[in-house]
Order: C-alpha cells, then sequence, then structure tokens
C-alpha cells in the first residue's frame, strides 16, 4: 500500500518539472515534449526509490509493478488535465463568456480563443493531422495521405458502431 | 504472486470491457467517464467475488496488488474512448474516409461537420451541466464556471499557454 501512496506522492514532481522545464525552454509549442520529459524524470525517480526501499524485499517484482502502473495512471490523469487546460473545447467556450462578461452563440464563435474564431480551431485541428501526415493539403481541398489514416477511420468507425456512439467530435 | 495479480488485473479488465459494451449497447443517454468508473469498480468486484467464491484454492492477491495495473488499464482505455468519442481531427478523417477518393473540399466538410453544429452542442450541454445559463439570447458563465475560469486563466500564466482552445 506504502507503495502506492508514495507513486502518489511523487506525482506533485511531475507539475513542477513541467512549469520548471517551460521556464527554462521558453519555447512556444514545446508544451507537449516538456510534459513527457517531466513524466520521464518522475517515473525514473519514482523508481529510483522503489529500487532503494524494497530491493531486498521478496516481492520487489509487485512493487515494482504496482508503483509503475499508479506512476502511468498518474501521467495520464495530468496528460488529461492538462490537455483540458491548454485544448480544452469547452473550458476555452466558458472562459471566452467569462472574458466578454455574456455572449451569444454567434459571439463564441467570433471571440473563441479571445477573438481567433472558431475556424481558427477548425484550421489548428487541420494543421495538426496534417503534420502527422493522415491528410494533405491542396488550396481548399483536403485529401486522406496515409493509409494509416484509413485504418484509423475504419477502426474508429467500427468502435462507434460496436458501442452505439453515434458521429462523435 | 506476480502471475496471480497481473491475471486478475487483466481478467478483470477483460470482464470490464464485456460489461462496458453490454451496458453501452443497451443505455441510451449519457454514457460518460462516471459511467466507465462505475462499469470498472463493478467488473473488479465481481472478479474477486466469483475468484473468491469458486476458486477457493487461489491464493487471492490484497487489492492493493492488482488495482494499479486494473486502473491504469482502464486509464487508458478511458483516453482511447474519449480520444475516438470527442475528437475533431478524428471526426474529419472520418468524413475524408467516407467521400469520394478521400478528398473534400474544405467548405464541404464544414458543411457536413459544421462548426456552428459544435459550438452549439456545447453550449447545450454546458448549459444543462450548470455551467452557463441563457438570458435574453445571452449566455453567461455561473459560479462553478466563473471559479474554474480564474483557475484556467492563473493556469495560462503559470504554463504560459499563449493560443489555447
Amino acid at each position: 500500500m506504502f507503495t502506492i501512496l508514495l507513486s502518489i506522492l511523487f506525482s506533485l514532481l511531475i507539475p513542477f518539472f513541467h512549469v520548471v522545464l517551460i521556464a527554462i525552454f521558453r519555447k512556444e509549442g514545446f508544451h507537449i515534449k516538456l510534459m513527457f520529459l517531466a513524466f520521464l524524470l518522475y517515473i525514473l525517480i519514482d523508481i529510483y526509490f522503489k529500487y532503494t526501499l524494497y530491493y531486498h524485499y521478496e516481492e520487489f517484482s509487485l512493487h515494482l509493478i504496482s508503483s509503475f502502473s499508479t506512476s502511468v495512471f498518474m501521467c495520464l490523469f495530468y496528460l488529461e488535465a492538462f490537455s483540458m487546460i491548454a485544448r480544452g473545447f469547452s473550458m476555452r467556450i466558458v472562459t471566452d463568456i467569462y472574458l466578454n462578461s455574456s455572449l451569444n452563440s454567434e459571439g463564441v464563435m467570433q471571440e473563441y480563443a479571445e477573438g481567433k474564431g472558431i475556424e481558427w480551431m477548425f484550421q489548428k485541428r487541420i494543421e495538426g493531422i496534417k503534420k502527422l501526415g493522415f491528410i494533405s493539403t491542396e488550396e481548399s481541398l483536403i485529401k486522406i495521405s496515409s493509409k494509416n489514416a484509413i485504418y484509423i477511420a475504419k477502426i474508429s468507425l467500427f468502435y462507434k458502431s460496436i458501442l452505439k456512439l453515434g458521429r462523435g467530435g | 504472486m506476480l502471475i496471480n495479480s497481473v491475471s486478475i488485473s487483466l481478467l478483470s479488465f477483460s470482464i470490464f470491457l464485456l460489461l462496458h459494451v453490454i451496458i453501452w449497447r443497451m443505455v441510451n443517454g449519457y454514457r460518460g467517464i462516471i459511467l466507465i468508473l462505475l462499469t470498472s469498480i463493478a467488473a473488479f468486484i465481481f472478479t474477486y467475488y466469483i475468484l473468491a467464491n469458486y476458486f477457493l484454492g487461489l491464493l487471492l492477491p490484497e487489492i492493493w496488488m492488482t488495482a494499479p495495473l486494473f486502473y491504469c488499464l482502464i486509464m487508458l482505455y478511458s483516453h482511447l474512448y474519449v480520444g475516438i468519442l470527442k475528437s475533431v481531427s478524428i471526426r474529419i478523417i472520418e468524413e475524408l474516409y467516407y467521400s469520394d477518393g478521400f478528398a473534400m473540399d474544405k467548405d464541404k466538410i464544414d458543411e457536413i461537420y459544421s462548426t456552428k453544429e459544435m459550438i452549439l452542442s456545447r453550449l447545450s450541454l454546458l448549459r444543462e451541466s450548470n455551467w452557463i445559463i441563457k438570458e435574453d439570447g445571452e449566455y453567461k458563465c455561473l459560479n462553478k464556471a466563473i471559479f474554474t475560469v480564474k483557475i484556467n486563466l492563473f493556469l495560462h500564466k503559470i504554463y504560459r499557454l499563449n493560443n489555447t482552445g
């Protein structure tokens, strides 16, 4: 039990490492890479402590698996929280309404992301999948450019049909 | 003990997947993360109950030995679930996959997957969960939203985030 609590306690280091790394590198668009670096540092510290504390125990491998699983769990939890802060769609809408005191639905679309507009968000997503090599663009035409994108579409559609999730997005 | 622990975690996860598919096919309406969490707890308890009652010869490991790996798998699965369900990027890829020659004009995508619809559905969800209210056609933040937004803006400063959303 103590091994899990220790991993949870050490997870407080993730935001600390992340913020410090961002402050050191000060590079726009580097946040995600630095987050993974923070994860690595946290997991290494956690494993080092568990190695020191439990190496002589008979069930050392069990402690190690529990620790590692808890560490990965905490990393994924942080990843979700950070993703909501940095990319959260609903969070951005609520923030824009707050910053403008009140907005109608047209205003929400125009003022999205501090005035960049909803088109900016859509374009950002398209640029994101383009960077991953899944699509290519020629003027206003968007095209699937990788077999992986076709597999993703097939898997996603199959998954949604099994769980009756509708179109999603 | 190591093999027992890992096997029980994997067995619980398999039972969770089975329950998840059954429940999701039967239940309509809300099927979010809370329901995934409840399903996972039910699957975990069910696995221990079955093993304790029908496989008495098996040495059951303590919960702290099996729960971390099981919940790590649940967390990974939740990311996949939310990713596929909510991702705008995946939805765009799906729309392209359906189109002739896997290609589509940007305006056509916007027609099928309307950004206006996207905003309206989120606004409706935010209203349902009491984050915002609509007064005279204008949306306003409720206390819960104001508190969260203040924290969010503070975190934007801490993390030096300029282009969020």
